[in-house]
C-alpha cells in the first residue's frame, strides 16, 4: 500500500530487498504468537497469550464468588473491594484459584482480606471473613440484580 | 499461489515516509498509554494478591511506588524522543555524536517501560490484554530505527510484520470464541448475558446502552455476529490492502461499543490499529499539495468528448485558479505522465506535481480541494481513508450514468470493455 488509488505508481522504495534477518525476526514472532494460541501457556508467557476474549459461554446462569464480611454485632454485608485500593481490585481472579488451594493456602488468601477489611471497616467492624462460591441467575430485565440460588462456604477466617 | 506470493505486497508496503509515520504514531501509543497508567497505586498489592507472570518471576513483590513511577517517567521521556523524532537527522556535534543512539533506543525504551509496568499490573491476577497488542505489534518496529539521511532501505517488512500481528490478534480472538463456545457466540442469548453479568461487575461507559442491549436479544445477537465476523475476517487486511480502512474504522467501532457497554479500556488496540491500516501519509501529502493558498499545480486529466466531464473540468479551473491545471485527455502526453488510455476513459485522474497519479473518487478529493473554500473541506473528507469503500462505488456508480447526468451525452458512455459497465 503506498497509498495511491488504482494506477498509482510503486514508490521507489519498493524496489530494495528487506535485510535477510527480517523474515526469520518476522517468523519468530508470528510463530510464538501462533504456539501461545495453539498450546495456551496463559499467564505464564505474557505478553504472549491465548486471547480468551469473552471466548467462554455465559448463560442466565453463573456461579462466582462472594466475600462477607461479619461485623461483632452479628451483621454480614459484602466486603467493599472498591474501598481496599487497586492492589484487591482482581480479587475474583485470586478467588477462582481457592477450590484448587490447600487449606493453608485458602487461609493465607483470607486473612489477606480480612487485615485489608479491618483497614477500612476497623476492627469491630470484622470479626470474621467468609468467602462463598454463589450461583446466580439472571433476571428478566438487565436493570435488574440477579437472584441468588445456591451458595457454599469456601473458607471462612478471623483477621 | 505460493505464501510468498500472496504476502509479498505486505513486505514491499513502505517507504520511508510511511515508515516514519507508522513509527512515531506507535511511539506516541506507547507514551499515552504510559501517561495514562496510573502505575503507582500498583505498590498497594499485597503479596498475598500478586502472581507475577513468567516474565517478572525474578520479583518478590510489587516495587515500592517511587520505582514505578521512575520507570513509568523514564518510559514517557523515551516515547517523547522517539515520536519528536530527534537524532534522527543529527545536525549539531553533540546530536551527531549520540543522535543515532537516541533515535534508535528511545523507542526500545519506552517499549520496555511499559512492557514491565504492564506486567507488574498483570501481576494482579488477572491476564491483562489492553496492551497486548500495541506491544507485540510493535516488536517488529523497535528493530529498524528511522533512516536519517542513508541509502534507501526496505522498510516495508517491518510495518507488514506488525499488521500481520494485528491480524492474527484479532483472528485468535474469534477463533477462541469458536473453540471455547461455537457459533452460539453469536447465535444464541450469550452476548445478551455477556452484557447482562458485565453490568453486574464493572462500571460501563455507558450503562444504559448496556442495559439496552441486554434487554434486546435480536441486538445483542446481531453485535455478536458483527464482532465475530469482524475478528475472523481481519486477516483479509494481509491480502487485500483496500479494506484497511474499513478495518480501522470497524476497530474503532468495536473498542468503543466494548468502552460503552462494558467499560473495558481498549483504545491501545484501537490507536495501534489506527496508526498501522490506513496509509496515513499518502493523505496527507495530497493535503499538502492542495490546501488553500499553496500554489502547486496539479493536472486534472478528464475526458474531453464528454460534456458532462468536461462541464464539470471547466467548473474546476474557474475556481482552482493557479492551483489546478485541467486538460483533456486527448491533448496530452500520456505515456509521460504514467497513464494509459484505458484507464483516462473510465475515470478521471489527478497528477500531483510530483507526478504521483491518483484516479477516481481520489482525483475528485484533489480536484476540490485545490478548488478551496468550503470544497476543500469536502475534498478533505472524500479522501479519508475509512470512507474509501463508500467513495469509490459512490464514484463508480455517477461514472457509469454520466450520460445520463446534466449536460451528459451518448459520448460520455463509458466503453464497453469497463468492468464497472452493467
Amino acid at each position: 500500500m503506498t497509498g495511491g488509488g488504482p494506477g498509482e505508481r510503486a514508490t521507489e522504495d519498493q524496489g530494495v530487498r528487506p535485510p535477510v534477518w527480517a523474515g526469520p525476526v518476522a517468523g519468530l514472532l508470528l510463530g510464538a504468537m501462533v504456539v501461545a494460541f495453539v498450546v495456551p501457556v496463559r499467564f505464564e508467557l505474557w505478553p504472549l497469550t491465548s486471547w480468551e476474549l469473552f471466548s467462554r459461554p455465559r448463560a442466565s446462569e453463573q456461579a462466582g464468588y462472594q466475600v462477607e464480611v461479619v461485623a461483632t454485632d452479628g451483621t454480614t454485608s459484602p466486603l467493599p473491594f472498591d474501598r481496599l485500593g487497586r492492589g484487591h481490585r482482581h480479587w475474583r481472579a485470586f478467588a477462582v484459584t481457592l477450590p484448587a488451594a490447600t487449606p493453608a493456602e485458602r487461609d493465607r488468601r483470607c486473612r489477606s482480606w480480612a487485615t485489608a477489611a479491618v483497614g477500612v471497616l476497623g476492627a469491630e467492624g470484622v470479626a470474621e471473613v467468609r468467602v462463598l462460591r454463589v450461583v446466580k441467575r439472571a433476571a428478566d430485565r438487565a436493570a435488574d440484580p440477579p437472584r441468588i440460588v445456591d451458595r457454599q462456604v469456601l473458607v471462612r477466617c478471623r483477621p | 499461489m505460493t505464501a510468498a506470493r500472496v504476502l509479498g505486497p505486505l513486505w514491499a508496503d513502505g517507504s520511508d515516509r510511511r515508515y516514519r509515520i507508522v513509527r512515531r504514531g506507535l511511539a506516541l501509543v506507547v507514551g499515552l498509554r504510559l501517561l495514562f497508567g496510573s502505575f503507582a497505586a500498583l505498590a498497594e498489592q499485597p503479596a498475598s494478591q500478586t502472581r507475577f507472570p513468567g516474565l517478572l518471576r525474578w520479583l518478590d513483590a510489587v516495587p515500592p511506588a517511587p520505582v514505578l513511577v521512575a520507570v513509568q517517567a523514564a518510559g514517557l521521556l523515551a516515547a517523547a524522543v522517539a515520536v519528536s523524532g530527534w537524532g534522527v537527522r543529527a545536525t549539531g556535534p553533540w546530536a551527531r555524536r549520540w543522535g543515532g543512539a537516541v533515535a534508535t533506543g528511545a523507542l526500545p525504551l519506552a517499549w520496555l517501560a511499559l512492557l514491565f509496568l504492564t506486567a507488574v499490573k498483570t501481576s494482579g491476577g488477572k491476564i491483562q490484554h489492553n496492551d497486548v497488542l500495541l506491544l507485540l505489534a510493535a516488536v517488529p518496529v523497535l528493530l529498524v530505527p528511522e533512516n536519517g539521511t542513508g541509502p534507501r532501505r526496505n522498510v516495508g517488512w517491518p510495518i507488514g510484520a506488525a499488521i500481520a500481528v494485528a491480524a492474527l490478534a484479532y483472528c485468535f480472538t474469534g477463533v477462541a470464541k469458536l473453540i471455547h463456545t461455537g457459533p452460539s457466540w453469536a447465535f444464541s442469548d450469550n452476548v445478551r448475558y455477556v452484557m447482562y453479568w458485565s453490568a453486574q461487575t464493572s462500571r460501563p461507559g455507558v450503562p444504559v446502552l448496556t442495559e439496552l442491549v441486554a434487554d434486546h436479544g435480536w441486538l445483542a445477537m446481531a453485535i455478536g455476529v458483527l464482532t465475530l465476523g469482524f475478528e475472523l475476517g481481519f486477516p483479509a487486511v494481509l491480502v487485500l490492502p483496500r479494506v484497511r480502512p474499513l478495518f480501522a474504522a470497524g476497530a474503532v467501532a468495536l473498542h468503543t461499543g466494548t468502552w460503552a457497554t462494558l467499560g473495558i479500556d481498549y483504545w491501545g488496540w484501537t490507536l495501534t490499529v489506527l496508526v498501522l491500516l490506513p496509509d496515513w501519509g499518502g493523505e496527507a501529502r495530497a493535503v499538502r499539495y492542495a490546501r488553500p493558498g499553496v500554489e502547486a499545480q496539479g493536472l486534472l486529466v478528464h475526458d474531453g468528448d464528454c460534456a458532462f466531464c468536461t462541464r464539470t473540468a471547466t467548473w474546476v479551473a474557474r475556481r482552482a485558479g493557479r492551483r489546478a491545471t485541467v486538460a483533456p485527455w486527448a491533448e496530452l502526453d500520456l505515456a509521460a505522465l504514467g497513464l494509459t488510455q484505458d484507464q483516462v476513459l473510465t475515470e478521471v485522474w489527478w497528477v500531483d506535481p510530483d507526478g504521483r497519479t491518483v484516479g477516481g473518487h481520489r482525483a475528485v478529493a484533489r480536484a476540490l480541494r485545490a478548488v478551496g473554500g468550503p470544497w476543500w473541506v469536502l475534498g478533505t473528507v472524500l479522501a479519508l481513508p475509512p470512507l474509501g469503500p463508500i467513495a469509490r462505488p459512490a464514484y463508480a456508480l455517477v461514472a457509469r450514468h454520466r450520460h445520463r447526468l446534466p449536460g451528459g451525452t451518448d459520448a460520455c458512455r463509458l466503453p464497453t470493455s469497463h468492468p464497472g459497465r452493467p
